[in-house]
């Protein structure tokens, strides 16, 4: 379906919505719809439809179910190579969970279905979070596992390998003041099975080799460890200035088994321009350290090799506007992301020649809608 | 209540901090990895031949694009002739061949069955328990084909001469 098409449906469903509940009682019914479009200079387009609803059960229940989509399609110099064409793909993901408050605690389910050509994952999660000190402290623990199997279109099922990801967060929000919110968090993800790409191809140069070309390198299948264990500790705080004015700032320090270190700092401001109108502007900036077995350049083989540039040394800015109009029943979400990344120890083809990756520039767009009859 | 609540988490939180703490210090080993050794006299006599003839055509290996090349005789060379003059047919350089027998041995990286070896494999009709070569091409229609078993019998030497 194209991304035409399914704006359309998107757009159709939620103006059904509208005229069907238009009279309504208030239901507890929550419904959503949304579309995400990114484009980058690589000539990558990623566009995601996507649709939520919830429903309150009584006092205490809630249920909800969603669905997404995203349309991949891709043609840069390195996927080319590896996969010798272009391609275009859809992964297609379906969300089913429910939640019970009792008093200060709530306790939630969930369960994730993605489907693609090359990866199938159920992901199941639980969730708990309690408030504390007059509802001024709120803990969070959550857990999440993840089932994979991956591959690549050409093989048969039995040969795709298998990937587990089990995720633990922890969570303290505390009131710090009368205009104060403070949060920790901190993530502990283990990942085991299949953690390459099944198709990525790394260029291994002959040791002599002082020219780096596609022709003269045997492109050699990437391996990654099995086991990878990531950390990340994020620190955050919402003040207000004013009745109108906010400020939001976070801190995310990440290390993990593989040796990468990484930091991001984000401040963003939010103004409520009136009855129901809120401009949002923010900015985001990461840099990280290269994995241990990352090399821009592989002249011996060894047991881990990878051109997995996320994995080198880089850094990156992304730059948010948004502007959430709402009305009675209705939310909105208009924004605008500009992201810029470099990636310092990447090399890329150029035309048949191995040099420096130029630096990445995206763009993403995003909008969603909510009625709540 | 409360406090003995918080102090719970905070203890929780200090032992995934030390955990995180002892994973920062861990070095990731990532060691030399030879090439698997099958016997080059073999490849020059039986594998060599069977890649003239099967597998380097210009449409499939003789090409740099693709994830495996290969170099034969009247398709690609490593240098290549002169635009307009005909196809270097002349016997491929020592550079070349030992370009094909690199290219060859590492893709039995990391195989444990010859049987069971991707590049076998690949070169075997589905219908026989290959896998599906891009294209459909078959090379062998049966694993009783005596260039399948010299093929098999080759890569099983480089898996027991790994070094």
């Amino acid at each position: 379906m194209s991304p035409l098409r399914m704006t359309s449906a998107l757009l159709f469903a939620a103006v059904l919505l509208t005229v069907a509940d238009a009279a309504a009682q208030k239901t507890g019914l929550r419904a959503e719809a949304g579309l995400v479009h990114y484009a980058n200079s690589d000539d990558l387009l990623v566009t995601s439809p996507w649709a939520k609803a919830q429903q309150e059960i009584g006092e205490r229940w809630v249920v909800n179910g969603g669905w997404e989509a995203d349309v991949i399609s891709a043609a840069s110099v390195d996927i080319v190579t590896a996969a010798t064409e272009g391609f275009t793909e859809t992964r297609q993901e379906a969300t089913i969970g429910g939640q019970l408050t009792v008093d200060t605690v709530t306790a939630g389910v969930g369960y994730i279905a993605s489907i693609e050509s090359d990866t199938h994952a159920h992901t199941i999660s639980a969730s708990g979070q309690i408030e504390l000190l007059s509802r001024n402290l709120t803990l969070g623990l959550s857990y999440g596992l993840s089932l994979m199997e991956i591959g690549t279109v050409m093989e048969p099922s039995e040969l795709w390998r298998n990937r587990t990801v089990h995720q633990v967060d922890v969570s303290a929000s505390q009131v710090l003041g009368r205009n104060t919110i403070g949060s920790l968090s901190y993530t502990l993800q283990a990942r085991t099975g299949l953690l390459s790409s099944a198709y990525q191809r790394v260029p291994l140069f002959p040791r002599d080799q002082q020219l780096w070309t596609r022709d003269n390198a045997h492109w050699v299948a990437e391996r990654h460890p099995d086991e990878h264990f990531r950390h990340a500790l994020a620190l955050s705080a919402r003040h207000s200035f004013s009745p109108n004015v906010f400020v939001n700032s976070s801190y995310r320090g990440y290390l993990d088994s593989w040796a990468m270190r990484a930091n991001s700092a984000e401040l963003g401001f939010d103004f409520r321009l009136g009855e129901g109108m809120v401009l949002e502007a923010s900015n985001r900036f990461h840099w990280q350290s290269s994995v241990s077995f990352y090399r821009p350049v592989y002249t011996v083989n060894r047991a881990f090799i990878t051109r997995d540039r996320k994995l080198g040394k880089m850094m990156s800015n992304i730059a948010k506007l948004a502007f959430r109009p709402s009305r009675k029943q209705f939310e909105s979400l208009i924004s605008f992301e500009m992201h810029w990344t470099r990636y310092d120890e990447h090399y890329g083809l150029i035309g048949s020649t191995l040099a420096q990756t130029p630096d990445v520039f995206a763009g993403v767009f995003r909008a969603a809608f909510a009625y709540e009859p | 209540m409360t406090g003995r609540w918080t102090g719970r988490w905070a203890s929780t939180l200090v032992l995934l901090l030390a955990s995180t703490l002892v994973s920062a210090c861990a070095v990731l080993d990532n060691p030399y990895e030879p090439f698997p050794e099958p016997d080059f006299n073999v490849f020059l006599s039986k594998i060599q031949p069977m890649s003239d003839s099967q597998c380097a055509f210009v449409g499939c290996h003789g090409a740099h694009e693709l994830a495996l090349t290969l170099y034969a005789p009247g398709y690609l060379r490593a240098e290549p002739s002169t635009p307009g003059t005909p196809l270097d047919d002349t016997r491929l350089t020592d550079g070349e061949l030992a370009w094909n027998y690199d290219s060859l041995r590492m893709r039995i990286i990391d195989e444990t069955s010859a049987d069971e070896s991707r590049l076998l494999r690949k070169c075997l009709d589905p219908e026989q328990g290959g896998i599906l070569h891009a294209g459909g091409f078959v090379v062998f229609a049966q694993p009783t084909e005596p260039d399948y078993l010299a093929f098999r019998d080759w890569i099983a030497g480089g898996i027991d001469k790994t070094p």
